[in-house]
């Protein structure tokens, strides 16, 4: 799979309630996607409703049947899922370029 | 150490507030140098208690306040959030599922006094996080 058919979604900053409506628009499955790349590494904070919604698309995404790698650069984010009990329930990266790798190896 | 300081502060539930009161929150405990993770959990659980607030504070007549106070309590670091909603009520219709569990993970105790409106009440333990 070439970068190219990897639909990127990229947010930044704190992810809290009051930009729940705009988590949740950016977080959404169309329809035709062949992977997605989620990019957290430049969101400073989240919250539970960063969680809720990414659980709801990470779904829609399985039920899909389309790939989805999270790339996550911040300790309070990841130590959130863990807390969540969420800490092995996505394909969680540092880096885009890991990511890449891995949604290059589930499409080959 | 905390000692007798205070921040204490109120204002409308409005999720736009969350933030502010939370970077409020973030500013009171740099000034005494905790770790870094320890506040960063108490901005955690103390944002998701605000949230759930601000979801379902709300009283019957529409009045909506929600007010944050922290302080030390016999070296521990206390934080109530306190509003007109009841919680019992908003936890069963939330669907967000995450939230208090989140909580009770990071707080040493969590109380919830829903006897009027809700007040929740997270204690931390600072004193064993903190940098020496």
């Amino acid at each position: 799979m070439s970068a190219q058919s990897i639909s990127v979604i990229k947010l930044s900053g704190e992810l809290e309630i009051g930009r729940r409506a705009e988590i949740r628009a950016a977080l959404h499955v169309g329809g035709g996607e062949k992977a997605f790349l989620i990019d957290f590494s430049e969101v400073t904070y989240a919250d539970s409703t960063a969680v809720a919604e990414l659980v709801r698309f990470h779904a829609e995404a399985a039920a899909a049947g389309v790939p989805v790698a999270v790339v996550i650069g911040n300790r309070q984010f990841a130590r959130l899922l863990q807390y969540a009990g969420l800490g092995d329930a996505f394909a969680i990266f540092d880096s885009r370029a890991a990511a890449l790798t891995f949604l290059s190896g589930k499409t080959a | 150490m905390i000692g007798k300081s205070e921040l204490r502060i109120s204002c409308a539930t409005d999720a736009s507030r969350v933030r502010s009161l939370r970077h409020a929150l973030e500013e009171f405990l740099r000034v005494f140098r905790l770790d870094d993770e320890f506040v960063e959990d108490v901005l955690l659980a103390s944002g998701e208690v605000l949230a759930n607030a601000v979801e379902h504070g709300a009283g019957a007549e529409g009045w909506s306040q929600v007010e944050l106070v922290a302080r030390g309590i016999d070296g521990m670091l206390a934080v109530d959030i306190s509003d007109s909603g009841r919680f019992i009520e908003r936890e069963r219709v939330s669907g967000r599922g995450f939230g208090l569990g989140i909580v009770r993970q990071i707080a040493r105790s969590v109380t919830i006094d829903a006897r009027e409106g809700t007040r929740v009440r997270m204690l931390f333990d600072s004193r064993l996080n903190q940098q020496t």
